[in-house]
């Protein structure tokens, strides 16, 4: 996370102003797989339920059974109704060695929410990403401040 | 099982002495019929509209009226036990300045152990067969309900059948008759009978809608059934009850009774809305199998979902069942078919 100072911040515990529009961007390294469940594809709970991909692209509907189009993790919100899942970097361009620079292949998603009521809202990945745990669920996916956190809208 | 003579009399402490020209059992039967009779109606009448889960469907009536009946068997016991509590401890306390004094000799009495074996005796075979009588009427837990329901219920034509699916950490639901759509939205209509196939894609769940008396374990590979009738409108809140990881605390969700027009209108309108993401879900399976290669996957249908659903159409015994073929022939659900009084609002 880019703090207000410009400095990157390790956390996944953010705090957001109510009644706010909320412009994010997320730079993805990850590569992926298809979909557990294909539900996740869809972009909900942002303005306009799409986003921009890379700057050109609009994605409504990411549609991953085929494996051209894979998914690395989804944001989301599920108190806000808020999905977000992000295009993978392909197997054979993946940054070699974190922590990656922008100079590193990535894909850059652009959004915009509004966070609504103050309140704690946790987010998680909804891809079990975390690798060689039981059905991807464990590890990162069980850890808070990994694939997982809070928005705290004060 | 033994019978107390307690002291005839205590010397200077005239209440007791009034009390010794009463034999203590009428005294004690005296009290505790008057707490019963006061009790009783205090619960039927007061207490139980109150009792959780509610009424808002035949499941929650019917939990609620459980606990009604258990409480009302149980409150006589819990009365003459905190009443003969409360009676030793005023009428034969040790008192104040007085040397210890030793009990009454006990004495066997056929009499009262006969009783205490034949009340404790009716009072737990009552429970036995009450409880097992509710298992059992109306489809309920361990009768029609499970992965492998004993009974059907006997109307099953106007049923709306909602899959519910468990995932770390969220629920989904999908409506077969409307498409199969899958949506993290729980809305019903009220006055129908709603069949829930709970499912998950993962590791075990429990789905549990509070108000409506429905409670099932989301286990994957697993269709498990459970059967209720809504009767009011409201919102309700659905829980996971099976300890399933980091997020299992905030698995939780609200669900909403609706009119059946207004259902109606929801439903359509969301098979249309989520129509491109329905055409890629897997089929409409009452299982499904996620890939197990660690990361992410896919889910498919089950490799047995044909049995499954060949189950459910036709029965375990190969004839045709009473649960509609819903996935088989989508036929889509009307609001007419939520009976008369789909028009009736609360």
């Amino acid at each position: 996370m880019k703090a207000p100072d410009g400095h990157w911040v390790h956390s996944t515990q953010w705090v957001l102003p109510a009644h706010t529009r909320v412009n994010m961007t997320i730079y993805e390294y990850d590569g992926g797989t298809p979909l557990r469940n294909p539900v996740w594809g869809r972009v909900s709970g942002v303005y306009g339920n799409s986003y921009t991909l890379n700057g050109t692209k609009k994605v409504q509907l990411l549609e991953s059974t085929s494996t051209k189009t894979q998914v690395a993790h989804t944001f989301t919100v599920p108190a806000m109704g808020i999905n977000v899942p992000l295009y993978a970097v392909p197997s054979s361009k993946l940054c070699p060695a974190a922590p990656c620079t922008l100079k590193e292949p990535h894909e850059t998603i652009q959004f915009s929410f509004y966070t609504g009521h103050p309140g704690q809202y946790r987010w998680q990945c909804f891809i079990p990403c975390g690798l060689s745990y039981l059905d991807g669920n464990g590890g990162p996916m069980d850890t808070l401040g990994y694939m997982d956190g809070f928005l705290k809208v004060i | 099982m033994s019978h107390v003579e307690p002291p005839s009399e205590h010397p200077g402490d005239g209440r007791v002495a009034r009390g010794a020209n009463m034999p203590h059992f009428a005294r004690l039967f005296a009290i505790w019929l008057l707490g019963t009779a006061i009790v009783e109606p205090v619960l039927y009448f007061l207490v139980w509209p109150h009792i959780p889960p509610g009424t808002m469907t035949d499941a929650a009536r019917g939990a609620q009226f459980d606990a009604l009946v258990l409480t009302m068997m149980a409150s006589p016991v819990v009365i003459a036990v905190l009443e003969y509590f409360v009676y030793a401890m005023v009428v034969w306390h040790q008192k104040k300045g007085e040397p210890p004094e030793d009990g009454p000799p006990i004495w066997g009495h056929v009499g009262i152990q006969a009783g205490w074996i034949g009340i404790t005796s009716a009072i737990v075979m009552g429970a036995f067969v009450f409880g097992t009588y509710e298992l059992i009427n109306t489809a309920g837990s361990g009768g029609g309900e499970g992965p492998s329901p004993i009974w059907t219920p006997a109307e099953t034509n106007d049923m709306l059948t909602v899959q519910v699916i468990g995932q770390q950490w969220l629920w989904t639901y999908r409506y077969p008759q409307f498409g199969g759509f899958e949506t993290p939205e729980l809305i019903l209509p009220n006055h129908t009978k709603i069949a829930f196939h709970v499912t998950s894609l993962d590791v075990i769940h429990d789905f549990w809608a509070y108000q409506l008396g429905v409670k099932a374990d989301a286990n994957p590979n697993v269709d498990n059934v459970a059967f209720a009738t809504t009767n009011e409108t409201g919102r309700f809140t659905v829980r996971c009850d099976e300890l399933c990881g980091i997020w299992h605390g905030a698995m939780y969700n609200y669900g909403y009774i609706v009119s059946p027009t207004t259902f109606y209108k929801w439903a359509t309108s969301t098979e249309k809305k989520l129509s491109p993401l329905t055409k890629i879900l897997p089929k409409f399976a009452w299982t499904y199998n996620p890939s197990a290669n660690g990361a992410g996957g896919g889910y498919y249908p089950a490799s047995d979902a044909f049995y499954q659903v060949y189950k459910y159409e036709y029965g375990t015994s190969g004839k045709e069942g009473n649960l509609p073929a819903v996935h088989v022939k989508p036929s889509g659900w009307k609001p007419s078919q939520a009976g008369s009084h789909h028009v009736r609002e609360r």
